[in-house]
């Protein structure tokens, strides 16, 4: 009995994982804490035990609430570590900015335009655009009301369409 | 879709009032039209993006299931053979004929011999210390 619950568990992982993967990278940027942070979050699925994985409606929405939470708290601890660092962070990401820019390299470009936002729209961005959830599974897995992910999202989609405008308009 | 309609959809898609069909229908539209209006092409942009980055997948390799016969042991097993190989063929060259064997032998007997015959005499010299012993015994009781 055991081995089959496995079995079914690994399937169940094997399908989310790389969307958990994605939405951690989203999170927390590096592609190496991203990787970290999937295996901590299969590790925690699997600890919940076979009983109270059936329980949930849907497991990949609370595989990826796990893997929110286990992000913004991961982000909490790095931000209380090196807060002084903040600044010349933000400054060098300008200066690839520019660099990317530069090689012309859209997508890059694009990405780095997203890394930049806070933490909240970057996820509301990789649930909607990339992953495809509705409102309402974004509202269960953010834990905000539906109609705060439409108004999240709107000021989002506004911005990145202004930004990308700016940087035209001052030549490409 | 003409661009009408996407202009349409586009307008909603600002507000967050598209649903994901719609989404689906101007991620589409980018996707396959050559020609788009100049003030669009910052959509282009963002939904080209979107679209690879949902391809991203966990890079880490599953963990293999563990051969006996790992690929070192292939290397290994052509060096042994190449070693042994060579040495048969080095040691064969150097191995004596019959001839010069027995030649050894009787060279290697002579001198053990002598060396035997000369333990002899050493050994009679010593016999004289069993004649001491003996002496000293009497001389003792």
């Amino acid at each position: 009995m055991q081995l089959i619950a496995d079995q079914q568990f690994l399937d169940q992982i094997h399908e989310i994982r790389d969307k958990i993967f994605r939405i951690t990278k989203r999170i927390l940027v590096s592609q190496e804490e991203a990787e970290d942070a999937t295996q901590e979050v299969i590790v925690k699925l699997w600890s919940l035990g076979t009983e109270k994985r059936k329980s949930f409606k849907s497991m990949e929405a609370y595989s990826v609430t796990i893997a929110k939470n286990h992000c913004l708290d991961r982000l909490k601890s790095k931000q209380a570590q090196v807060l002084s660092f903040d600044d010349s962070i933000a400054v060098q990401k300008t200066v690839s900015m520019q660099k990317e820019i530069e090689v012309k390299d859209e997508l890059r470009w694009v990405s780095n335009l997203i890394d930049q936002l806070p933490e909240r729209e970057r996820m509301i961005i990789q649930l909607r655009e990339i992953e495809h959830y509705d409102f309402n599974q974004i509202a269960t897995i953010l834990e905000i009301p539906e109609g705060t992910v439409r108004v999240y999202l709107s000021r989002i989609r506004k911005k990145l369409k202004t930004q990308f405008l700016e940087i035209q308009n001052h030549g490409l | 879709m003409d661009s009408k309609k996407t202009k349409l959809l586009l307008e909603k898609y600002l507000e967050g009032e598209t649903s994901l069909i719609e989404e689906k229908d101007l991620r589409h539209y980018f996707k396959s039209t050559e020609k788009i209006p100049n003030e669009w092409e910052g959509y282009r942009l963002f939904f080209g993006y979107y679209e690879q980055a949902k391809n991203e997948s966990f890079p880490r390799v599953e963990v293999k299931r563990k051969s006996f016969f790992q690929p070192w042991m292939a290397a290994a097993a052509v060096i042994a053979i190449v070693i042994s190989v060579q040495f048969y063929y080095a040691t064969s060259n150097v191995l004596p004929s019959n001839q010069e064997a027995q030649l050894a032998f009787t060279q290697f007997k002579t001198n053990m011999e002598k060396v035997s015959s000369l333990l002899n005499k050493g050994a009679e010299k010593v016999a004289y210390l069993d004649y001491w012993n003996e002496t000293t015994n009497k001389l003792i009781k």
